[in-house]
C-alpha cells in the first residue's frame, strides 16, 4: 500500500478554520463538523436539484467541506485484492483535515476555469479516453471495445467535438488529469487528498467490504452509482443511472461524504506503488497506447471505483479498492474531490 | 468407470467424468463438483497430467467431458483426428500478457525497441493479436489466428521481433524491451498477468477456454447441469477471490 503523503500523527482540530456555524454531527465521537451549510443532497430528487454549487461557493472558503478530526484507522484491507493489503501491521494515523462532501462538479470546475482560463491536459493534446457502450458486433471487433480515444473529447466536451456538457452542471468533473484536478485545488488553495486520507474519509469508522461484495441496503437496492447487470453491453440502471449520476444522489456515509463510492473515481496526490493489481475492466492505457506516443504518465492512485465497476469487471466498490492511473491520461470515468489541510 | 442406467429412455451416466488438466482447470473443477453435487450432479474430476490424451480419452467415450482447451485448440484437434467433439460453455481465459522488467507502460515502448515472441506457431499467432490490439502493429485480417511477424503490414515503432522458445522467455526479459508470455510459462516464472503485466488479453479472447462434450451428448440434461454449475455464483466468486483476475471469466 502506497503510504506516500501519509501524515502520521497530529491530531488537529480545527479552531478558528471553522465557519461560522459549526455543528458536530453523527454519532458519539464522529470526528466531522459541518462548517458552512451544507448543500441538501442524498436522494435522487435532491441531487437533480443541485446547481452543482455549494452554498456559500465564493464567499467561504469551506465551501462545500466539512472537517474531519484526526484518527487512526487500517490503511487496506485482507478482503481485496492483492494491492489492497494493509502495508502496517496496525492502524496509521491520519491528521485533521477539510475534504469536498461531493466529487469537484462540472459547474465548479467552469467556475475556475472562467476565472483562470486554464486550458486542460485534454484541450492540449486534442483528446482523451471515452467510455461507450457498445453493442456486441462492436465487441467482437476489438477488447476493451467500451474504451475510445477520441479526439477533441475533453470535460467541456464529454463525448467529443459537437457535445457539451448542457444539463451537466451538477455531475462530477471528468476528462481531466491529476494536473488539471490539482490546478483547480491549488486555485481554492487547496490540495488533493493522499490515498489514506480519502480511504480514512471513505470508511467513516467503518470496517471494508468483501471483494466481490457491491453496496446495497437491506433491502438489495444499490447504495452507489455503480454497474448492475452485464458489463460492458446490459446496464439494468437498477442504481438508477447508466452513466455518470449528478453527486449527492445516494445516502452520504456516516461522515457526511457523498458518492465515495461509484460513479466516477477519484484522483489522490499519492504514485501507486507497492504489489500492483490490473484493471480487469480494460486499462484504458490499452487505448491510449495507440493513439498517444507522449511521455507515458506516472502511475497514480485512483479511488472510489465508477459507475463502470461491476460483478464482471473492475469490482472496485471498496474503500480499499485502489487503481493506478496514469497522471497525464484524462479518461470520462475519472474525477476528484479536494482538501484543505488542519 | 462410470455406472449407466439400465431401464428407461433417460441413458445419462450417473457420474459424468470429466478430463481436466493440472492447474486452473483441475482446481475450478474441483468446486464445480461440489456445487453440482448440490444440484444432483455427481462429477468425477479426472486429473491428466499429459493434456495431448484427453481429447482422445472423451472421443473414445473413457470420458463424458472435458475442461483444459481453448477453441481454437479443440477446432484444431477435431481436424486433425477427426474427432466429434463440440464446445457447450465457456470456462476461464489464461491470459497471455505482456511482461517486461524495463518498462511499466506500454507507452514507454521506444522505435527499433526488441520484443520477444513465443517460437511455438499458435502463441505466436496469439501474441500478435495482442499486439495489434494494443495498437502497436497491423496485420491483414486473412492471417487470422494463423500470424506470423512476417504477415505485419505496419509496425510504426519500427519494433524488432524474435522468437523463443515459450519456456526460454521469461530468462529474456533481461534483454528485451518486453515478452509475450503464455500464462503457464508465466506461472512457472512466478509471474500473475494482473500483477505483473503490462498488457494483458481480455477475459473474451478468441482463447477463452471451454468444456467439450461428445457431439452426440451436448443437448442431454447432465451437460446444462454441468455448465448451470460452472457458470454458477460460488463458483464466479471462486475464480476472483482464489485468482484475482490473473485467471479471467468471459461468461
Amino acid at each position: 500500500m502506497a503510504k506516500k503523503g501519509l501524515i502520521l500523527a497530529a491530531l488537529a482540530v480545527a479552531g478558528g478554520a471553522l465557519g461560522a456555524v459549526a455543528l458536530r454531527v453523527g454519532a458519539f465521537n464522529a470526528p466531522v463538523t459541518i462548517g458552512p451549510p451544507p448543500a441538501a443532497l442524498g436522494s435522487p430528487e435532491q441531487c437533480s436539484r443541485y446547481s452543482g454549487l455549494p452554498p456559500q461557493w465564493g464567499s467561504d472558503r469551506h465551501a462545500g467541506m466539512v472537517h474531519l478530526a484526526g484518527g487512526r484507522f487500517v490503511f487496506g484491507t485482507t478482503l481485496g485484492y492483492q494491492d489492497e493489503r494493509p502495508a502496517e501491521s496496525g492502524k496509521v494515523a491520519v491528521a485533521a483535515f477539510w475534504i469536498d462532501q461531493t466529487e469537484v462538479t462540472n459547474r465548479q470546475f467552469a467556475a475556475f476555469v472562467a476565472a483562470t482560463a486554464y486550458v486542460t491536459t485534454a484541450e492540449r493534446d486534442g483528446g482523451a479516453v471515452v467510455f461507450h457502450k457498445p453493442d456486441y458486433a462492436e465487441l467482437k471487433t476489438r477488447p476493451y471495445a467500451w474504451w475510445s480515444y477520441v479526439q477533441g473529447a475533453d470535460w467541456n466536451h464529454p463525448t467529443g467535438p459537437g457535445s457539451d456538457r448542457k444539463g451537466l452542471d451538477n455531475q462530477p468533473v471528468t476528462l481531466v488529469t491529476q494536473a488539471d484536478a490539482l490546478a483547480y485545488a491549488h486555485w481554492l488553495g487547496r490540495d488533493l487528498p493522499t490515498e489514506a486520507e480519502w480511504e480514512y474519509a471513505a470508511k467513516a469508522g467503518r470496517q471494508d467490504a468483501k471483494l466481490d461484495e457491491a453496496p446495497r441496503d437491506a433491502a438489495g437496492k444499490p447504495t452507489a452509482n455503480y454497474w448492475q447487470g452485464s458489463f460492458p453491453v446490459l446496464n439494468t440502471g437498477a442504481d438508477g443511472h447508466e452513466g455518470l449520476a449528478p453527486v449527492g444522489c445516494y445516502a452520504a456515509n456516516d461522515w457526511k461524504l457523498y458518492d465515495m463510492i461509484g460513479n466516477a473515481w477519484e484522483w489522490t496526490a499519492d504514485p501507486y506503488s507497492g504489489p500492483h493489481q490490473g484493471h480487469a475492466n480494460g486499462d484504458t492505457a490499452s487505448v491510449a497506447a495507440a493513439s498517444r506516443t507522449g511521455r507515458p504518465g506516472q502511475p497514480m492512485v485512483i479511488k472510489g471505483g465508477s459507475f463502470l465497476c461491476s460483478q464482471d469487471f473492475c469490482v472496485r466498490y471498496r474503500a480499499s479498492a485502489r487503481e493506478a492511473q496514469e497522471d497525464n491520461l484524462p479518461a470520462s470515468h475519472i474525477g476528484f474531490r479536494t482538501v484543505l489541510r488542519g | 468407470m462410470a455406472a449407466f442406467a439400465s431401464a428407461g429412455a433417460d441413458t445419462s451416466p450417473q457420474v459424468i467424468r470429466i478430463g481436466v488438466s493440472a492447474g486452473p482447470q483441475a482446481e475450478i473443477m474441483e468446486e464445480v463438483k461440489g456445487v453440482a453435487a448440490g444440484k444432483g450432479l455427481d462429477l468425477q474430476v479426472v486429473h491428466f497430467d499429459d493434456e495431448n490424451k484427453i481429447d482422445a480419452a472423451l472421443d473414445a467415450g473413457t470420458l463424458d467431458a472435458n475442461s483444459f482447451q481453448d477453441l481454437p485448440y479443440l477446432d484444431q484437434q477435431k481436424q486433425a483426428h477427426g474427432y466429434h467433439l463440440v464446445d457447450v460453455a465457456y470456462t476461464v481465459t489464461l491470459p497471455l500478457a505482456f511482461y517486461s522488467k524495463k518498462l511499466t507502460s506500454l507507452r514507454g515502448l521506444k522505435p527499433g525497441d526488441t520484443v520477444a515472441l513465443p517460437k511455438t506457431l499458435a502463441d505466436c499467432a496469439r501474441a500478435l493479436i495482442l499486439l495489434q490490439n494494443y495498437g502497436l502493429i497491423t496485420f491483414p485480417d486473412t492471417a487470422g489466428l494463423h500470424a506470423t511477424p512476417r504477415d505485419l503490414s505496419t509496425n510504426p515503432r519500427k519494433l524488432k521481433f524474435i522468437t523463443l522458445a515459450p519456456a526460454q522467455l521469461p530468462g529474456a526479459l533481461d534483454k528485451v524491451a518486453f515478452a509475450a508470455i503464455p500464462w503457464a510459462v508465466a506461472e512457472q516464472a512466478g509471474l500473475q498477468p494482473a500483477r505483473d503485466a503490462i498488457g494483458m488479453e481480455d477475459a473474451r479472447s478468441p482463447y477463452a477456454n471451454v468444456i467439450a462434450v461428445r457431439a452426440q451428448d451436448k443437448n442431454r440434461p447432465w451437460v446444462a447441469q454441468l455448465v448451470a454449475a460452472y457458470h454458477s455464483e460460488p463458483i464466479k466468486h471462486y475464480i476472483l477471490a482464489h485468482y484475482q483476475d490473473s485467471v479471467r471469466r468471459p461468461w
